[in-house]
C-alpha cells in the first residue's frame, strides 16, 4: 500500500492577495471544473449528432490579460458595444479559466438543407451566393473582411453552437462554479487565433470567487472596479501615512497624544 | 389515500416536468439580452393538427417519418406525452453590433434585407441574427437538461418545430423547435423499437448506399468505378449515376405537399386564431 503514503497533505485556499500560492490552488480546482464543463459542451445535443466543435481552454495572468486587451481593443471599434466589452474585460481579469467554444463547419461544411434560417426561400443559395464557391465546396482560404466575423454562416450550425455553450454554462451551474457565455470574449479569442478553425466562436469564462465578477456591474466598471481600487489604496495610502498624521515622528519613542491623554501624562 | 402505483405516480409528472423545462428555457443565459423567446405547452386533443401535418409529410421525409413514428406510437398507445414548443422571431437585429456572421455588413443592412425579404425555406425562414440564433438555442438546450434532471425522456426535435408551426402554432417566430417530454422511460427517442417494423434489411441497405456511396466504392482507377451492392459486387457490376428526379417521383413530391398543404390551410385558421384572441384579451 505504498502508493497510498503519497496520498497525503494540506492545502490552504484563500482567493486573496489574488496568484497567490493559496489562490492559484483554487484557480487549480476551477481548471478541474473547466474540464468537466468542457465535456458537458462536449457531449451536447447538435444537429444529427455531426462532429463540428472544437474547444479551448485559457488560463493563466498574463493569458488572461491578453484576452482583456483584445476585448478593449475591440470595444473601441463600435460605440454600440463599447461599455459592454470594457465592463466584460473586466470581468475576464477576474476570471480563473476561460473556455472557448467554436463550430468549425459554419463557414465551410453548412448543412446543405436549404432550411432557410441563413436566408429564407433564398434556401442554400443565401451563403453560397455570398461566399467564393466551386461546385457546392466553399472557400475559406480568404480570410480578409470588412466586419469582424466573416458570413454568412450556416445558421444551423450556429444554432447548434448555442446548444453546447449552453450545455457547457448548464455544467458549470451545476457545479456551482460561476460562469457566463460572452459574445466580446468569443470575439477577442478568435481575433488571439483561440478555436483557429471556426468562424464564429463564443467565450465562457469561469470563477469561484466569493462574489460572481459576471453581475452587479456598477457605472464605468472598467473605471471603478476592484483591481482599481485596489490600485487606488495603494496610490494614496503611501501619501496618507506621511500627510494625514501630520508631520513625521519616531514610532520607537514618540506616539501622538490625545487630549485626555495629554491631560493626565 | 397512502399508497401510489409508481407508474402512475410517474406518468402524471410528465406535463409537471414540461412547465420545470418551460422556466428552465426561460433560466437559460443569454448573449443579447435580446431573445423574445415564445413557448407553450401543447397536449392531448390539441396535439392532432400536428400530428397529422407530420403523417402527411412523412413519405417524403425519413427524418419526418422517424420522429412521426415515435410520437405516433406514444399517443396510440395512450402514453404521456407533452409537445414543449419553443419559438422565437431571429429576423431582426436591435444589437448594432455589425458583427457580420449573417453576411450583411451591419445590423441595419441584415434589418433592411429581412423587411423585404423575410421568407420561408425548406424548414423555417430567415434570414437570422447568429447571436440570437445561439440564445434560442440555449433556452431549448436549458429545457431539454432541465427534464433530463427529472430523468424524464426527451429529445429536441427540429421535426416537431416545423409541424407545429406549419398548423399555426406560434405565428410571431421565425424558428421553431418542438421538445417532446415524455413517457417516462429509457431511451425512447434513440432505441425506438416501434420503427423497427418499418425498416427491412434491404430497405437499410439501400439507405446506406444512397446516403453514403463512397463507402461502398470499389477500386477508383477508371475514374468510373462500380459500387458493391451486393455480396458478389464483381459479378454484373453497378454504377454510380446522378439525375433529376424522374417526372414521377417528381410528381409524388408535389402531390405529398399539396396534401401538407391542405393540412396547413384546414388547420391554420383554427389555430392562429386562438393566439389572435390571446392578444385581443391582452393574455
Amino acid at each position: 500500500m505504498e502508493r497510498f503514503d503519497q496520498l497525503r497533505g494540506e492545502e490552504y485556499i484563500n482567493e486573496w492577495p489574488r496568484h497567490s500560492p493559496q489562490d492559484l490552488r483554487r484557480r487549480e480546482a476551477v481548471l478541474v471544473a473547466a474540464k468537466l464543463v468542457l465535456n458537458a459542451a462536449l457531449t451536447a445535443p447538435v444537429g444529427g449528432g455531426v462532429p463540428q466543435i472544437e474547444a479551448q481552454l485559457v488560463y493563466g495572468q498574463e493569458e488572461l490579460e491578453k484576452v482583456a486587451r483584445k476585448m478593449e481593443e475591440l470595444a473601441h471599434t463600435n460605440e454600440r458595444w463599447k461599455r459592454r466589452f470594457l465592463n466584460e474585460a473586466v470581468m475576464v481579469r477576474e476570471s480563473d479559466v476561460i473556455l472557448f467554444l467554436g463550430n468549425y463547419r459554419a463557414a465551410e461544411t453548412p448543412l446543405d438543407a436549404n432550411c432557410g434560417l441563413c436566408g429564407g426561400s433564398a434556401g442554400c443559395s443565401f451563403l453560397y451566393g455570398r461566399r467564393e464557391t466551386k461546385d457546392g465546396l466553399v472557400d475559406i482560404t480568404d480570410r480578409k473582411s470588412n466586419t469582424p466575423i466573416k458570413g454568412p454562416l450556416c445558421e444551423v450550425r450556429v444554432d447548434d453552437l448555442g446548444y453546447v455553450w449552453a450545455s457547457a454554462v448548464w455544467m458549470a451551474q451545476t457545479l456551482l462554479v460561476d460562469a457566463r457565455p460572452f459574445m466580446s470574449v468569443g470575439l477577442a479569442g478568435q481575433k488571439l487565433d483561440y478555436c483557429p478553425n471556426s468562424p464564429i466562436v463564443v467565450g465562457i469564462p469561469m470563477s469561484t470567487l466569493s462574489k460572481s465578477p459576471y453581475v452587479d456591474v456598477n457605472i464605468d466598471y472598467h473605471l471603478v472596479n476592484m483591481d482599481k481600487m485596489v490600485d487606488s489604496t495603494r496610490k494614496n495610502f503611501a501619501v496618507i501615512r506621511q500627510t494625514a498624521s501630520g508631520l513625521s515622528f519616531d514610532y520607537r519613542t514618540q506616539s501622538p497624544k490625545g487630549k485626555k491623554e495629554e491631560q493626565n501624562g | 389515500m397512502a399508497r401510489y402505483n409508481g407508474k402512475d405516480a410517474a406518468r402524471e409528472c410528465v406535463l409537471e416536468v414540461t412547465k420545470l423545462a418551460a422556466t428552465a428555457a426561460y433560466k437559460a443565459p443569454q448573449l443579447t439580452a435580446r431573445l423574445d423567446l415564445k413557448t407553450e405547452i401543447v397536449t392531448d386533443e390539441d396535439q392532432e393538427p400536428i400530428m397529422e401535418l407530420f403523417a402527411e409529410i412523412s413519405p417524403i421525409s425519413s427524418l419526418m417519418a422517424t420522429d412521426y413514428t415515435a410520437l405516433n406510437h406514444f399517443r396510440e398507445n395512450g402514453e404521456p406525452l407533452t409537445f414543449l414548443l419553443l419559438g422565437a422571431d431571429l429576423s431582426r437585429s436591435e444589437l448594432g453590433w455589425d458583427c457580420g456572421a449573417c453576411g450583411f455588413e451591419t445590423c441595419s443592412d441584415f434589418n433592411q434585407y429581412a423587411k423585404k425579404n423575410f421568407s420561408k425555406g425548406v424548414y423555417w425562414s430567415g434570414p437570422s441574427c447568429a447571436w440570437k440564433m445561439m440564445d434560442f438555442a440555449a433556452a431549448c438546450d436549458f429545457a431539454c437538461a432541465a427534464a433530463h434532471q427529472y430523468r424524464m425522456e426527451t429529445r429536441a426535435m427540429a421535426t416537431l418545430g416545423i409541424a407545429a408551426a406549419s398548423v399555426g402554432f406560434l405565428p410571431e417566430c421565425s424558428f421553431h423547435i418542438g421538445i417532446p417530454v415524455g413517457p417516462p422511460g429509457d431511451l425512447l427517442y434513440f432505441s425506438r423499437r416501434q420503427n423497427i417494423k418499418e425498416i427491412t434489411p434491404e430497405l437499410h441497405r439501400e439507405r446506406f448506399l444512397r446516403s453514403s456511396t463512397t463507402h461502398w466504392l470499389t477500386f477508383p482507377g477508371s475514374a468510373k468505378p462500380s459500387l458493391k451492392t451486393r455480396q458478389d459486387w464483381w459479378a454484373d457490376p453497378e454504377f454510380v449515376k446522378w439525375e433529376p428526379l424522374s417526372a414521377e417521383e417528381k410528381e409524388f413530391v408535389q402531390n405529398t405537399m399539396v396534401k401538407v398543404g391542405g393540412v396547413a390551410a384546414k388547420h391554420v385558421p383554427a389555430v392562429s386564431g386562438w393566439y389572435k384572441k390571446e392578444a385581443e384579451s391582452g393574455s
